[in-house]
């Protein structure tokens, strides 16, 4: 594993610090920035959310706050952190409390290994891509906790449509990107960007797509968002909580989601490839990142939320046999063609775009049957 | 074929996000409102009323204060005609019940107010008032529409 | 003390004392999330070796996926604040672990543990693959087809008549 501490600043203090404090001390201040560069962030998305949402629905979204509304995210965290905060008197009070901030933490260490630009991150592991599933993948354990410390039904559901939704919504996602890791030949974030000179969308159409629905679907954002089905279950894993605990679950929700979108941007849009000098890799990460969230928020605004068996249908009969056959395909192109001529991008898009309405007519979900009572 | 669906609504609000908002920003921006509109106001044409009382009569909750006096050609006066509206149906049986046509509702649809006692309607102290007793007919309107009370195309939009 | 040191040391004490957890706890919630936080630590223990894939894995799997699976059984399951009281299985259990225990400690105080010099394997995947793909092919294949085979008796004895 490289040493990523291994700059000026790490290299001072341990002159005249043990090694292990200073190591500590360096980590806490990296972490520090990279908390409050996801809360800032938080805000600004929070805020695109709402007025892009809106004119996706002819309406103007907030617009009073300040200029255009842009205090409105300010607005609503003065709000929220000076709320009463709240807590059910059955609830397990130390889960209740744990919960928000193992939801927030799944979203967050995630962006450890998230490159931002060449040298823009905070550790360049060799097992990147599995890091960031396995990591992600703990905010179903925040939710989780939420849903059952709660001591309420209707989050209780929620929990457990969560889980659901997780357990079979991992396979398709990890299945997806190893037509990525095929071609790259490696697990590590920075290498897969630096390996090839093209977007890997243009290889990978198929898995870009399959990639995009299932995390979609893993971070639980419409039309997923089962877990916290308003007509169904009030509010889901997060009925019981106000205030400051709310917030916390709302920016990992948050988090999680741009996390999503980073990783698309990194596996498959070249990370913080671009024009222009080395500096902008930042700007060219975050625009791409942001296209990608703009996208799951517009399919977001045009979906309507679909029913607990076209979620599981769709995640084990559609995505996962199409990831399946993605893999098999890229894996003998990777064979046949090791260095993936510029033949291979219509060739794959075209096959993308067969399979996808081949599957798509095959695919059916056994009609809606009423229970005898 | 599945899918097809999903491009289509996405095509639908693609579209959407193109056109300008439909929503209106109330205080500040108003849509016009046809001359022919009943809000929730009272107009009371003092010249019209004979003191018949039918419309305290057939208020419901007996909101109608009415107090007449005899003039000397014979005819009947309102000393006072008053209306807590605080406390009103919005029924109009009192407009249906007016056989001279005295009493209607007016355009005005902004009801709140900031204490109970300013809901009350006193007519005997709005006389002299020009805008009371009517909304019913404003020959500023019939010249040209008010220009804050403008169709949502007209409106420039800011976004 | 190095930073890796230092770690280990943290780890490990999380790691033992959330197991004790797992164990003490009446609790059964509270345990399965003290398995995730021991698994985690374990995961976190393979990093300060050098074993960063199977840290990976030991996430992805263990307190990704298998802890959530004992979560959601121990949801499903009844009156679960209170605990099995009409458990008569104590003693068989206790003998059970106290062999475990003790065949555990044998195997640790008897193993001649070599200490290696060499420095550790940079990126581990590549070897490991190499190992599991050629060496030991034969394994994988046999065990993959044993989870086959567990998957396809999972659908029959879960399937609608």
């Amino acid at each position: 594993m490289p040493r990523v501490w291994d700059n000026f600043v790490y290299n001072w203090l341990a002159g005249f610090l043990q090694d292990w404090v200073a190591f500590l001390i360096m980590g806490i201040v990296v972490m520090a920035i990279i908390l409050n560069f996801l809360a800032l962030l938080v805000m600004v998305l929070q805020y695109m959310d709402r007025r892009l949402i809106a004119r996706f629905q002819v309406r103007f979204g907030p617009n009073r706050v300040g200029p255009s509304g842009l205090l409105q995210p300010i607005a609503d965290t003065i709000k929220l952190l000076t709320k009463e905060d709240l807590r059910p008197r059955l609830a397990d009070p130390l889960v209740f409390t744990l919960a928000p901030l193992v939801v927030f933490l799944g979203g967050t260490l995630a962006f450890a290994v998230i490159p931002f630009n060449r040298s823009g991150f905070l550790a360049d592991l060799n097992v990147g891509i599995l890091y960031i599933f396995a990591i992600t993948s703990l905010g179903a354990v925040g939710i989780f906790m939420a849903g059952w410390s709660s001591n309420n039904k209707y989050s209780l559901f929620g929990a457990m449509r969560a889980v659901a939704q997780l357990v079979a919504y991992e396979v398709p996602v990890v299945v997806s990107i190893l037509g990525v890791v095929l071609i790259t030949e490696s697990l590590s974030l920075v290498d897969i960007v630096e390996k090839r000179d093209i977007p890997l969308i243009l290889l990978q159409p198929l898995g870009f797509l399959i990639y995009l629905a299932a995390a979609t679907a893993e971070v639980g954002r419409p039309p997923f968002d089962l877990l916290e089905a308003e007509s169904e279950l009030i509010a889901g894993y997060h009925t019981e909580y106000n205030g400051m605990r709310w917030a916390l679950l709302q920016l990992g929700e948050y988090v999680a989601t741009f996390a999503v979108a980073a990783v698309v941007t990194t596996l498959f849009l070249g990370g913080w490839k671009g024009p222009g000098p080395a500096v902008l890799g930042y700007v060219w990460f975050m625009l791409k990142a942001l296209f990608v969230y703009l996208l799951i928020l517009w399919v977001r605004a045009s979906l309507p939320r679909v029913r607990i068996d076209q979620l599981m249908g769709f995640a084990w009969k559609f995505l996962l046999p199409l990831a399946l056959l993605n893999v098999f395909i890229t894996a003998a192109e990777a064979l046949m063609w090791p260095d993936f001529p510029w033949l291979l991008v219509p060739v794959n898009i075209a096959i993308a775009l067969g399979l996808v309405v081949l599957w798509s007519s095959l695919f059916q979900l056994r009609a809606y049957r009423k229970v005898e009572a | 074929m599945y899918g097809t669906g999903i491009l289509k609504a996405l095509a639908v609000t693609f579209k959407n996000a193109l056109r300008p908002p439909f929503t209106v920003q109330y205080p500040d921006e108003k849509v016009a409102i046809s001359l022919r509109f009943r809000g929730y106001n009272f107009a009371w044409y003092r010249e019209k009323c004979t003191v018949c009382c039918t419309c305290a009569k057939a208020c419901p909750v007996g909101i109608i204060y009415i107090v007449g006096r005899l003039q000397p050609n014979n005819a009947y006066y309102a000393e006072r005609f008053e209306i807590d509206t605080g406390r009103c149906l919005f029924c109009g049986l009192c407009v249906e019940s007016c056989p001279f046509e005295a009493i209607y509702m007016g355009r005005e649809f902004e009801q709140a107010k900031y204490a109970r006692r300013e809901e009350f309607i006193d007519w005997a102290k709005k006389d002299g008032d020009p805008r009371v007793p009517s909304s019913w007919f404003r020959p500023c309107e019939e010249a040209g529409v008010e220009t804050h009370y403008l169709q949502p195309e007209q409106r420039k939009v800011n976004l | 003390m190095t930073a890796f040191d230092f770690a280990f040391w943290v780890l490990a004490t999380v790691a033992v004392v959330a197991a004790l957890g797992v164990v003490l706890l009446r609790d059964l919630f509270r345990a399965a999330l003290l398995l995730i936080v021991a698994l985690m630590a374990v995961a976190g223990v393979y990093v300060t070796l050098h074993a960063d894939f199977l840290a990976a894995v030991q996430v992805l799997l263990y307190a990704g996926a298998i802890a959530i699976l004992i979560v959601f059984a121990i949801m499903l399951t009844r009156d679960v604040a209170q605990g099995n009281p009409f458990n008569s299985l104590h003693p068989v259990a206790l003998a059970v672990s106290a062999l475990l225990l003790v065949s555990l400690l044998w195997a640790v105080l008897a193993t001649d543990w070599q200490k290696s010099f060499l420095p550790p394997l940079e990126p581990t995947t590549g070897p490991i693959a190499d190992i599991l793909f050629e060496t030991y092919v034969l394994p994988f294949e046999i065990a993959s087809l044993l989870l086959l085979a567990a998957l396809v008796g999972a659908i029959v004895l879960a399937r609608e008549k």
